[in-house]
């Protein structure tokens, strides 16, 4: 196995045999009905499961909105998530029910009430969380694919602001030592085997699945081996923290629920700001670019140095904006083409269309090394 | 007459927009989804159509053109003898069809900058990257263009 984080090494080795499946079908409602109620029978007798329907968007999980009324209780809705054959990412439902446990109560996030991280019960693995209430985007915004190019605008944009920031800053300084994360290792061994095992574990991704060889990429992952920087402080990463990843009341402007922890670990704080930094995540208006739509990137920056009192090294952000291109296109165009060119995921049409999006990260990386060269 | 291919399209998007969306209803959001994202599919092939063959033969001259940049680098270790062989040997290969004769070429050159660095050539491989990068960013440029009109390219695709 690889050199990385033992739980994703065991992921990556298991993803080999599901490669020569056969194409995945979608859950018919029907079909999630019976599961639902099957379970529920187990899990809370006497209670009634209704209001069963699908949930668009998103580019991994089939996920569907249920109530459950257990007996002589009131009604409660709830979200079931489960995994295809593949799919944009490859993640753990184990890992996520236990960083949503982790962090109740420290910002907001769904109640992950039930798991079924080996597929005994569904068909794969699966995790039921509370339904939050809340919208990803103003009704107003039009219509994006997975949230990008979400514009929140004003006065939205000022209240959000201040609690995005507030939010991510207490992500990354959770004291995840105390949390008994039994699904999470810590690289502590040396101060590079953070970063050293996040690229293993993205390399092995681009090698299994790459339907290109991009040689811009080839020389991004190397350049990546080769200026592995030092962790100085290892702390949870949420790995998809940008407006479009958190739920919000639009009349008040309050965060009701961060989302999409699937692909958190415990590394480096900048691997965030690296990722939710990029242009593909933000907003232009009348030629002012604003990170996550939020605020232009030098003031987003400060922002989150005063909310978190984390600094930003800017070479340690240089190397996690190389990596997050690196990273962007390993999900569209690798992962992303080769679940639609298997038939594995329920969403092959958007997968496709998402992948349209690989050359502005082989741009990006090509922009970056060339900046490394001329230095 | 046959019908055209825009016709048989321009048909199905049709289908799709005026019989098969308004049938299904609210609660079905993730088909609703696809269909809308089968049509902007469909609208955008049709947008790409006629130049879809000079794009892709744009793509193979343009790999090509860095293949031959790549030979020329000198200095190569004697342990990237073979991998410089099998580079030469895909460029000269005009028989194969224009996605596949890309291909071979990018995977040739994907070998060659593994074994640079394995043989821990580092000017060599320093002056392949100096070669590659920029020519690398000219045909992401032309691809971002390409797909500027799928909207996600903030810069190109005019949001």
């Amino acid at each position: 196995m690889i050199d990385t984080e033992p739980q994703l090494a065991a992921m990556l080795e298991a993803r080999k045999a599901r490669r020569a499946l056969p194409p995945y079908i979608p859950q018919a409602d029907a079909d999630v009905a019976a599961l639902l109620a099957g379970f529920f029978s187990r899990e809370v007798p006497g209670s009634t499961v209704s209001g069963i329907a699908r949930i668009g968007g998103g580019a991994s999980k089939e996920q569907f909105v249920f109530t459950l009324t257990p007996p002589n209780e009131g009604p409660r809705r709830y979200v079931l998530r489960m995994d295809a054959l593949e799919g944009i990412t490859e993640t753990s439902r184990a890992r996520e029910y236990e960083i949503l446990k982790a962090f109740r109560g420290v910002v907001p996030v769904p109640d992950p009430v039930w798991l079924d991280a080996e597929a005994v019960h569904f068909p794969t693995p699966a995790i039921i969380m509370e339904f939050v209430d809340g919208v990803t985007k103003p009704q107003t915004d039009a219509v994006s694919v997975t949230g990008l190019g979400t514009v929140l605008g004003d006065p939205l944009r000022g209240l959000i602001a201040p609690q995005y920031y507030e939010n991510l800053a207490k992500i990354h300084n959770f004291d995840w030592t105390k949390a008994g994360l039994k699904h999470f290792s810590a690289p502590t061994a040396d101060p590079k085997q953070a970063t050293r095992w996040l690229i293993n574990f993205w390399k092995e991704l681009l090698e299994q699945d790459a339907v290109t060889r991009e040689p811009v990429l080839r020389l991004a992952t190397q350049w990546l081996e080769d200026n592995l920087p030092d962790c100085d402080k290892p702390c949870v990463v949420h790995g998809d923290y940008r407006t479009g990843n958190y739920l919000f009341d639009e009349a008040s402007g309050r965060i009701t629920a961060i989302l999409d922890w699937e692909m958190c670990y415990i590394g480096d704080y900048h691997a965030d700001l690296g990722w939710l930094l990029q242009p593909v995540f933000g907003s232009r208006i009348d030629g002012v670019f604003r990170v996550s739509d939020i605020a232009p990137r030098d003031e987003w920056i400060a922002a989150y140095e005063a909310a978190s009192g984390n600094r930003v090294d800017p070479v340690k952000l240089h190397y996690f904006t190389v990596f997050n291109a690196w990273k962007s296109y390993i999900l569209v165009s690798a992962l992303g083409m080769q679940a639609a060119r298997t038939a594995h995921n329920h969403q092959d049409v958007l997968l496709t269309f998402l992948a349209a999006t690989g050359p502005m990260f082989v741009d990006d990386l090509a922009r970056l090394l060339m900046m490394e060269e001329s230095r | 007459m046959n019908p055209s291919v825009d016709d048989r399209l321009n048909s199905v998007l049709r289908a799709l927009q005026t019989v098969v969306l308004p049938a299904l209803p609210e609660s079905a959001s993730l088909a609703r989804e696809q269909v809308m994202l089968a049509m902007g599919h469909i609208q955008i092939i049709q947008a790409q159509r006629d130049a879809t063959p000079a794009f892709e033969e744009g793509e193979l001259a343009d790999i090509r053109a860095m293949a031959a940049a790549v030979l020329a680098v000198d200095k190569a270790p004697a342990t990237c003898a073979a991998q410089r062989a099998a580079l030469a040997a895909a460029l000269a290969n005009e028989a194969a069809p224009t996605r596949t004769a890309s291909e071979a070429i990018r995977t040739a050159i994907d070998a060659l900058l593994i074994a640079a660095r394995e043989a821990d050539a580092r000017d060599y491989h320093a002056a392949l990257a100096a070669t590659i990068l920029p020519m690398g960013r000219a045909r992401a440029r032309k691809d971002r263009e390409w797909f500027a009109i799928m909207g996600f390219d903030i810069e190109l695709s005019g949001g």
